[in-house]
């Protein structure tokens, strides 16, 4: 019976695959990067920012989220969820997911150094951004079995280093991490700036 | 996430006085990228106190150094207390942070990142044997090579604090 039962699972796994079980390396996602801070800021501008800096590097960006919430006394906690995608070429896209979150916000009237008075927001913020590439978006190599292995084939063993060495570095470098370092900046932070934006390309 | 082997633990440095902590941070980044080390941010945290700012930043960069091995180094910066001061630098007046900072680094080598030997207890045994016995030269010299960067990374963080580094730890790619 134990013999059988045994068979009948090997059996099971060699030929009952699901799709999931050939399908391999179909996007390459960037290490989240964070950022919490903790003073004055500007709402206004750090949005701006960034649905700017997306509009140059011509993604589109998508609002998935915006929640206002007060559940206390000492300010709101307003959490925007951004989407940002380029098709970059035909086989593969580039994929930004932004999560900024605020807590204790409260607006506060600052003097500038020329004297005028601007109000800004005060509180902590929490920023997490996640990029990802995709293979295959419109799922043109999914419609059967035979096309999926051979998509699997050709990502692990032909494409792999372009993968890994073009497509997922440039979204890393020249997009999230410059990303985290322009909030940085417009946040004033210690460690704003970064040592990768020499990095060559045309872009 | 493969087998993690710890090679440098807690390599410390306590420092309180001036310094420019947005130049510290890009002296590491660029002493990474520039030996060829993929970055990775972990910690990204500034809060303004009332005694100062308070500065978390923690990076993990890693580097293959084979299909089956990679080297990460973990280098962790916590600032304390970090205010703004007036120095004269060059004849010149200008503004510097003062403060006090702790930066922790660690180094690991990763092994078999893609958890191929290790789905049975056969093949786990296997790749032990292997690199505790056969590749044991390799094995080691990786590991020789791990400290042999962090040693220069700590010797550059010296360097820009303007330590006293007489005593530096001297060491020879393996």
């Amino acid at each position: 019976m134990f013999i059988e039962s045994f068979k009948y699972n090997i059996l099971k796994e060699k030929l009952m695959k699901k799709v999931d079980d050939f399908l391999h390396f179909t996007d390459a996602p960037t290490p989240p990067v964070y950022i919490q801070y903790k003073g004055i800021f500007d709402m206004q501008d750090l949005y701006e920012s960034v649905a700017d800096f997306f509009r140059q590097k011509k993604f589109k960006l998508y609002e998935v989220q915006q929640r206002h919430r007060r559940p206390g006394p000492f300010g709101a906690e307003i959490l925007y969820q951004f989407r940002a995608t380029r098709k970059v070429e035909e086989h593969y896209e580039w994929s930004v997911d932004i999560t900024l979150e605020t807590f204790d916000l409260h607006d506060v009237e600052v003097v500038l150094k020329d004297g005028t008075k601007k109000k800004m927001s005060k509180g902590r913020l929490w920023i997490q951004l996640f990029g990802n590439v995709k293979m295959d978006y419109e799922g043109i190599w999914n419609k059967s079995a035979f096309l999926a292995h051979l998509k699997s084939f050709y990502h692990k063993y032909i494409i792999k280093k372009t993968i890994e060495g073009l497509w997922w570095d440039e979204l890393q470098y020249k997009i999230v991490l410059r990303l985290h370092a322009l909030i940085k900046e417009r946040l004033k932070m210690a460690s704003e700036g970064h040592e990768f934006r020499h990095m060559a390309g045309v872009h | 996430m493969g087998n993690v082997k710890i090679i440098v633990d807690h390599d410390k440095m306590d420092y309180s006085g001036p310094l420019d902590v947005t130049e510290l941070f890009k002296t590491v980044e660029n002493f990474i990228f520039y030996m060829g080390y993929d970055k990775r941010q972990d910690k990204d945290f500034e809060q303004n106190t009332q005694n100062g700012k308070f500065v978390e930043w923690q990076i993990s960069p890693w580097k293959w150094i084979s299909d089956y091995a990679r080297y990460i180094i973990k280098v962790r910066v916590i600032g304390y207390d970090i205010l703004k001061t007036d120095v004269v630098s060059d004849g010149k007046k200008k503004k510097v942070d003062s403060g006090r900072v702790v930066i922790v680094i660690d180094g690991f080598v990763d092994y078999d990142l893609q958890n191929r030997w290790q789905d049975n207890p056969v093949l786990y045994f296997i790749s032990q044997m292997y690199d505790k016995f056969i590749h044991k030269v390799y094995t080691e010299r990786f590991e020789h090579m791990l400290v042999h960067d962090v040693n220069r990374l700590h010797d550059e963080i010296e360097k820009f604090l303007n330590i006293y580094r007489h005593y530096s730890v001297i060491s020879h790619p393996a």
